[in-house]
């Protein structure tokens, strides 16, 4: 397989900061709406989970029409953004980022979510009579129970990410180095006609694709060997 | 299952094969580029008039038929948005009958009532955000790239931001994300103001037709094709804001 182009590698890169990013910042906000959506009994409970599992069925280039009309200098999230005095969010990489934290948000709150339940109040209870604080109960207790669950979510969160195209299409502008990302440098290439340089980069994230699907699975496997969560 | 069940099923295919035969041909099938599908689906109306051949439609980019049609796809017409395509779909011996019907027009969206001329808005270039097709893919992004380098306007790469196809350009303007753009007459309402670009500023962008080889109605696709140089088709092809392509041009270029 021969070398990969200037731009290939920007959208490469590009796709992985993306990634990266997405992938930090959902993990820190997931926790705790995953964690309010396993202990609440509000009425509001089900319309937001359902609001937060939508795009998972709707077509990414729906989600993506509507990102790009609420981001626009007419939209809520637009309006908002301007207000700040920051600069508009369509064609941005920080606009990537907003639309990926939407389009990959169930594929992190849910197993985060399934891990805190699996985990129950009863560990948090005893460790509660033992007198550790509710900081330190997060952070010695659940989080180490539910481990497997947050490593899910991760390695869910970025793959997801890596691979969104429908939503980067709709919202990116395909600005090179700024919101070209990998599968959309991808499309160009079979849309242009340039099936060479299509398959090496389709042949590189489906390599990478299931190198992370292997290793998610090799972790699974140690943490139901590690971790006890059979009381 | 019952009886009467047993007999409904077993009659199933013989009423789909009357049926068939009934309605007698098979309808044109007919991939076109999304530009034009709106204009063709009013040619079809009237064609309709005038005959009882069905037709339907397969909207998409042109890339996209072009792939499917090199693999077999079954069409019997495609309507591209330029002459490369179908002029190598012809070379490739997969078509034939390679016919320009209509020149895509590109136009400056939107435009305050006072400017008229269009190399003043693109000299200033006060756009932030600037959409067009993406020149890689698309026939009109090819052209808008043109236009800004025959002005000598060259916008930075975050002010040119590319649509997939024509139509996502003119999403981003219509969204207000972008503050302008060059996109397609055929894609203008009335309300709109525009300015069209004037037409030496680009090469033409030349919308062929070519009829499949696989098609097993390439009479009825012919005469379909005989169809659009009637003035009735022409008024329609203009309206939809084509220009009418001049009798000396040819798929793949002046000879």
């Amino acid at each position: 397989m021969s070398a990969l182009d200037a731009g290939d590698f920007a959208a490469l890169w590009l796709s992985l900061k993306l990634a990266g990013v997405v992938t930090v910042l959902l993990l820190v906000l997931s926790t705790p709406i995953a964690w309010w959506l396993s202990r609440s009994r509000s009425r509001l409970r089900d319309p937001i989970a359902a609001l937060i599992t939508l795009p998972l069925i709707l077509p990414p280039t729906v989600l993506g029409f509507y990102l790009l009309l609420a981001m626009g200098p007419d939209g809520p999230i637009g309006k908002v953004v301007a207000f700040f005095g920051l600069s508009p969010l369509p064609f941005s990489f920080a606009g990537l980022v907003v639309g990926s934290f939407f389009y990959s948000l169930p594929f992190v709150v849910q197993p985060i979510q399934n891990a805190l339940e699996a985990v129950g109040q009863r560990p948090l209870e005893v460790a509660a009579t033992l007198r550790a604080g509710p900081v330190d109960r997060f952070f010695t207790v659940l989080l180490p129970l539910a481990r497997p669950g947050f490593v899910t979510a991760a390695v869910l969160g970025f793959a997801h990410t890596l691979g969104e195209f429908g939503v980067v299409l709709m919202i990116g502008g395909n600005i090179p180095g700024a919101t070209q990302v990998l599968s959309v440098q991808l499309y160009d290439h079979v849309e242009a006609l340039d099936y060479a340089r299509a398959h090496r980069l389709a042949a590189l994230m489906l390599g990478f694709s299931f190198a992370m699907m292997l290793v998610l699975q090799w972790l699974r496997r140690r943490n139901a060997a590690t971790t006890d969560l059979g009381y | 299952m019952t009886l009467s069940g047993v007999v409904k099923i077993c009659l199933l295919p013989l009423f789909s094969i009357l049926a068939a035969t009934v309605v007698n041909a098979e309808p044109l099938r007919i991939a076109v580029a999304s530009n034009f599908a709106q204009t063709l689906e009013q040619l079809i109306e009237d064609y309709r008039q005038h005959t009882a051949v069905d037709l339907v439609l397969a909207k998409g980019s042109s890339g996209k038929h072009y792939a499917q049609l090199q693999r077999g796809a079954p069409f019997d017409l495609f309507f591209s948005a330029d002459d490369d395509f179908p002029q190598r779909l012809v070379d490739a011996g997969l078509a034939s009958h390679c016919i320009l019907y209509a020149y895509g027009q590109l136009v400056l969206w939107p435009t305050s009532e006072e400017i008229s001329d269009p190399a003043q808005a693109l000299g200033q270039f006060e756009y932030r955000r600037f959409a067009i097709a993406n020149p890689r893919l698309a026939p009109y992004g090819r052209a808008a790239e043109q236009v800004l380098a025959f002005l000598g306007v060259a916008p930075s790469p975050e002010q040119l931001v590319k649509g997939e196809n024509i139509a996502q350009a003119y999403q981003f303007i219509y969204t207000g994300n972008a503050q302008g753009g060059l996109v397609a007459r055929s894609q203008m309402r009335t309300e709109d103001h525009y300015i069209p670009v004037p037409r030496h500023w680009h090469e033409p962008i030349r919308q062929a037709v070519v009829i499949m080889g696989s098609s097993r109605q390439p009479q009825a696709a012919a005469e379909f094709i005989n169809y659009l140089a009637t003035p009735a088709a022409e008024r329609i092809i203009t309206a939809g804001g084509y220009l009418i392509p001049p009798p000396t041009d040819h798929c793949g270029g002046q000879q």
